[in-house]
């Protein structure tokens, strides 16, 4: 008993040690608050990670973007994601990408549109983040080169210059390039004719040139967004912590994943910057103890890779202290200022086209409309798979004795779910499922 | 003493839990074998050479107080190109991706065991 009690008391005494290593972000001790209230969690998907670039705004906006697309049923993003790079190149910053100088309706703008007005952005595929990778040695022998994450766009700025400076070197810069960002998509013969006619570059459009090739322009690169709004949250709406957690969760609600800036370390001495991060929002959870304290908890989908997704059991943080440090400056361990009111402290990507999937999931199904549904007999087929697998009313009340209630359904002839989260209708689509009337 | 003798025998597998990372090249896969030593995640080649890679020698490095930038970058990849190694990213199955820094020794150590270990070590 007595070696039980001590293991208890050590296990937690290092989870209460165990305090967030930045300002915005703190673990709460499970063990403490083991009551679970409330909870909702939108899946984005795989970690990522910006490495030792500034560009969380970039990941922050692709994943939104990308949540946005997997809602709407004329979205296809076919297991591929939508380039952090090419947005962050879009950008007039052009290379970093830091909350308060993503001035993300410019982006918006910038990012070309298509005829329908709708947003059409570069695939991953075609401009993977690992382009800007810069190759800093070889090591011959173990066939290895090691990259390093951010110098890439560094590097290039540097050649920007070495190109201008010298006009029959256009040859060797090529190669140059090719070697030291040896996961560039670009070819040779295409960097010739970038450095050709560099005069009339500025040196962010030539790395931008060198990163997203002329052909990541065309359809088939690129994914075209539904129709879509972005909002923020106004400084009215901005006076206290807890109002900021309200809008977050109605927002969480309606599967709208909103991206927070905060600060992570405290001012800059003298002014009310600090240093600023961005992450997206994908859940939020209470829990409690026994005498009924309860803690709000926040889940960051961070682009600080897994690692430290998993240090924060899945990105969870105390959500008081993270819209604290999101709200104010810290001057001290203990005192802050009001942070400037920059009007990316929440923003949001609203969907603005009619989303059936939604309201029907809003629905508990009852046992009539169940019925009604059935009635249409749906039938989900992979292309490859001439004999038809059907899902019968069998299928439909085993998956009702899991967890969570879950009916497929085909609607017009697209593949559509009854209750649960878009998730599930993704993979099936992921998977080849389609549908096929009888 | 169950309890107790059960920990033991979790916190000792835990040394030695080898798991497969990727480091995507163009046109090829590099499997990356990682390996827990001393509560850091490292390459295998680190684990065997045990004190002498320069990844486990870069956790002695003394901690900078951090500075406070407008632009904040990712802390753990910041850190290494500090310390003189390159930030790589990994990849595992399912393509989550991990932050390693790299030496030019061939050793590799997980960017965030580092940040959290540098200089505590000593």
């Amino acid at each position: 008993m007595k070696y039980l009690l001590l293991i208890i008391f050590v296990l937690t005494f290092s989870l209460t040690c165990m305090a967030g290593k930045y300002l915005a972000f703190e673990k709460v001790n499970k063990f403490l608050y083991p009551t679970q209230e409330s909870q909702k969690v939108i899946d984005l998907g795989r970690d990522r990670s910006q490495g030792a670039s500034g560009d969380c705004s970039a990941f922050s906006l692709s994943k939104r973007l990308e949540y946005l697309c997997k809602m709407n049923n004329d979205c296809e993003l076919n297991g591929d994601e939508i380039s952090p790079l090419y947005i962050q190149a879009v950008n007039d910053g052009g290379i970093t990408l830091a909350p308060e100088q993503a001035e993300i309706f410019k982006i918006l703008r910038k990012l070309k549109h298509n005829e329908n007005k709708k947003l059409s952005l570069v695939k991953e595929s075609c401009a993977p983040f690992a382009q800007s990778l810069y190759q800093k040695w070889i090591n011959k022998e173990a066939g290895e080169s090691h990259h390093d994450t951010v110098e890439g766009v560094r590097y290039l700025n540097t050649i920007y210059q070495k190109s201008r400076d010298c006009a029959s070197c256009d040859d060797a810069i090529a190669k140059q390039i090719l070697t030291k960002l040896p996961k560039l998509k670009i070819e040779y013969h295409e960097i010739k004719k970038i450095l050709k006619n560099i005069d009339a570059m500025a040196p962010k459009e030539f790395a931008h040139k060198i990163l997203i090739r002329d052909t990541c322009n065309s359809a088939k690169n690129k994914i075209t967004l539904p129709a879509f709004k972005n909002k923020y949250l106004e400084e009215k709406d901005l006076k206290n912590e807890s109002m900021l957690f309200e809008k977050i969760t109605k927002l969480i609600d309606r599967d709208i994943p909103p991206a927070i800036s905060f600060c992570l370390s405290p001012r800059v001495k003298g002014t009310r910057v600090c240093s600023l991060h961005e992450a997206v929002v994908s859940g939020y959870r209470k829990i409690c103890n026994a005498a009924k304290k309860c803690k709000s908890m926040l889940k960051l989908q961070n682009s600080w890779g897994k690692t430290w997704q998993d240090e924060y059991q899945g990105g969870w943080v105390d959500a008081d202290i993270l819209l604290k440090y999101s709200l104010n400056v810290p001057i001290n361990k203990k005192d802050v200022k009001p942070r400037k009111r920059y009007p990316n402290i929440l923003t949001w990507i609203e969907p603005t086209f009619p989303n059936k999937v939604k309201k029907i999931t809003n629905k508990k199904p009852t046992k009539s409309s169940i019925k009604k549904h059935q009635k249409k007999k749906v039938t989900v087929t992979t292309p490859q798979d001439t004999k038809v697998p059907t899902l019968s009313n069998q299928d439909v009340t085993s998956k009702k004795t899991k967890k969570k209630q879950t009916l497929f359904l085909c609607k017009k002839g697209r593949l559509v779910e009854f209750n649960s989260s878009t998730t599930e209708i993704f993979e099936l689509k992921k998977q080849g499922y389609v549908c096929k009337k009888r | 003493m169950n309890i107790l003798l059960m920990l033991t025998l979790l916190t000792i597998s835990n040394q030695s839990i080898a798991e497969d990372l990727f480091l995507n090249m163009t046109g090829k896969v590099i499997t990356i074998k990682i390996r827990q030593l001393k509560k850091v995640k490292v390459n295998q080649s680190c684990y065997e050479s045990k004190d002498n890679c320069m990844a486990l020698k870069a956790l002695n490095i003394p901690k900078k107080k951090s500075i406070a930038r407008k632009l904040a970058g990712h802390p753990a990849s910041l850190n290494c190109q500090r310390v003189q190694g390159n930030s790589i990213i990994l990849q595992d199955k399912m393509k989550n991706e991990f932050d390693y820094c790299a030496f030019s020794d061939k050793s590799m150590v997980n960017s965030w065991d580092l940040l959290n270990s540098s200089g505590s070590n000593k």
